[in-house]
């Protein structure tokens, strides 16, 4: 056998030989190649407190979970918690998050996705406000350890067995799902033990957490007890479509609710937002190309803007209170899976005080995604 | 069927590339998506050819290829220019821009002589780079002065010879423009440039900085 058949990447685990390198007639790994930068010391970390800060308190179903979370990490089981958009599930991993700092160990807690790696930082920061959190991701790789790692996938390459506890968030979320280079840096980065959390979990995923030694939590409904607004599917020809979201972004000005437009491409969330504005004024457009999305979506979250037209950027992670949703081409079925559709879904009624809205899919067409996506809600409301 | 390095799927090279012969490591796909063209231009009295469309593809990949140090993609950047630039600079000696010597020993490599090993030509590294400067990092006023770094390898004979100075990229051309007044001084007939591409000088920094 060559160097060529027999060379495994030591750090993703890569046999391929398409991917293989020669460098100086040595045999290097292509597909992580990029994966390079300073990693995390690993110095052992000292128990210290934790004191929790909440200024709301669990739901019975949520400090039900959160304990389970807790006593399946001590029995050294991964859990895999498979709760809906909006039922709480961050809130879920404070306790054990909390327990496992206490003990000095190390926690990380990662997201595929930088926006909401930002978005967690603040609210995790202001849970846990006697202890060090840090945000690693993309170009904000300054601070590599503190009492919890926030970080995004991306960056778990610089934490080899590092992680006692680490918390994954949605999962089943591009540019993770199916992505073999950052599994395997994900599994690099473990010492203990796992919790994963997702709307929509694959059922890939499910099987394996059927196996002994892990686990399954499920939680069907939200934590004010309120179903999920159930998406109305608007047929029409794809020219049309920005009329119906033009006269429908009008209505949502006049009675001051914020709206998300999702688009299937970032051409076209740019297209859609010059047609758009003409007559929808104040808004904009954010998708992962820009650098400047983060103001976009500050001064949108501060009411200054009625509505943005995204790509999938804003689809997972983010709560704004009374916003409603609209799906511009969403029988694109390479972009829109049924899991795409149910996350976007799940960003309106999150917040207790306006639990409903309105979330539109429009298509030229009913997709079996659309459909399957439909199925799920209903299911999940069928628990009330 | 081969791979190409840069996306990694299986292709066949077009038939007229075939042609001439050799392996192509890099898909028709990939190549139209870095943008080729083929422009000249002129400052200080030499004649340029830049291939690229400097834009986000390319800049990438160039990370990729010189922070990453993946030497693999040196060969593909000039993979479909190469039968054409043969042609062009025929009788041609290569001189590869000067870069810090510690730089090329950490990454392994020195990446301007891997990108045009493709070309064929005898090489002579006659310009040395004795600081260890960044120009994507200064302002233009900053850039015209990197003759001061430069130093002349004695042994490094450019007499009456056709020289063609290559680097990478090529923004304010003051690297180009100090190398080429060095190679003229030490009495080379005749002197072009060709760089892969050519990234806007605006405001003097530019528009997208270079990586390392």
């Amino acid at each position: 056998m060559s160097i060529e058949e027999s060379y495994v990447c030591p750090r993703c685990g890569n046999g391929d030989p398409r991917y293989l390198g020669l460098k100086g007639g040595k045999p290097y790994c292509r597909k992580c190649i990029s994966f390079l930068g300073a990693e995390a010391s690993g110095l052992p970390s000292s128990p210290k407190p934790a004191p929790l800060n909440l200024h709301y308190s669990l739901s019975q179903e949520q400090r039900g979970l959160s304990e389970r979370i807790l006593q399946n990490f001590d029995r050294g089981v991964d859990t895999l918690v498979y709760a809906v958009c909006g039922a709480g599930k961050t809130e879920l991993v404070y306790g054990v998050i909390a327990f496992a700092i206490a003990q000095g160990l190390k926690v990380g807690f990662a997201l595929p996705r930088r926006d909401i790696v930002i978005e967690l930082f603040w609210r995790l920061k202001e849970a846990f406000p006697h202890n060090k959190v840090v945000a690693v991701y993309g170009e904000h790789t300054f601070a590599l350890e503190g009492d919890v790692v926030l970080l995004t996938t991306h960056q778990l390459y610089r934490y080899p067995r590092y992680f006692d506890l680490l918390v994954m968030d949605e999962i089943d979320a591009f540019p993770f799902k199916g992505n073999a280079v950052l599994t395997a840096m994900f599994l690099r980065s473990l010492k203990g033990h796992f919790v994963m959390m997702s709307a929509t979990p694959n059922p890939e995923t499910i099987l394996e957490f059927r196996k002994p030694g892990r686990d399954i939590l499920e939680l069907r409904t939200r934590f004010h007890k309120k179903p999920i607004p159930l998406p109305r599917i608007v047929l029409l020809p794809k020219f049309l479509q920005p009329l119906h979201i033009i006269r429908k972004l009008r209505n949502y000005a006049l009675e001051k609710k914020p709206c998300f437009v999702f688009t299937p491409s970032i051409a076209e969330s740019e297209e859609l937002f010059q047609t758009v504005s003409f007559l929808a004024k104040e808004g904009d457009f954010v998708n992962s190309t820009l650098a400047n999305r983060e103001d976009s979506i500050a001064s949108f979250k501060e009411g200054k803007l009625r509505y943005l037209v995204t790509t999938s950027v804003l689809e997972r992670g983010v709560t704004i209170k009374n916003l409603q949703v609209l799906v511009y081409h969403s029988d694109d079925e390479r972009i829109y899976d049924s899991a795409a559709l149910i996350q976007m879904a799940g960003r309106v009624g999150r917040k207790s005080e306006a639990p409903d809205g309105e979330v539109i899919f429009l298509g030229e067409k009913k997709t079996k995604a659309m459909e399957s996506a439909l199925k799920e809600i209903r299911f999940c409301n069928g628990f009330l | 069927m081969a791979f190409c390095k840069v996306c990694f799927q299986e292709f066949s090279a077009p038939s007229w590339r075939r042609l001439f012969g050799g392996e192509v490591p890099l898909c028709g796909k990939c190549f139209h998506s870095l943008r080729p063209c083929a422009e000249t231009f002129f400052f200080a009295g030499f004649q340029g050819r830049y291939l690229y469309k400097y834009t986000e593809p390319i800049r990438d990949l160039l990370f990729r290829y010189k922070a990453c140090g993946d030497i693999e993609l040196g060969p593909i950047f000039l993979a479909y220019q190469a039968p054409l630039l043969h042609l062009i600079y025929r009788g041609f000696t290569l001189v590869p821009a000067p870069s810090f010597r510690e730089k090329d020993l950490a990454r392994g490599f020195n990446h301007v002589e891997e990108m045009f090993k493709i070309l064929f030509l005898p090489q002579v590294k006659a310009i040395q780079k004795v600081d260890d400067v960044k120009q994507a990092d200064l302002g233009y006023e900053q850039r015209q002065r990197i003759g001061e770094h430069l130093r002349w390898v004695e042994g490094g004979s450019v007499t009456n010879k056709k020289i063609l100075f290559v680097d990478d990229l090529c923004t304010s051309g003051a690297t180009a423009k100090a190398c080429c007044r060095l190679l003229k001084e030490h009495g080379a007939s005749r002197i072009e440039i060709l760089v892969m591409g050519r990234p806007e000088l605006r405001e003097g920094k530019e528009a997208s900085p270079a990586p390392s």
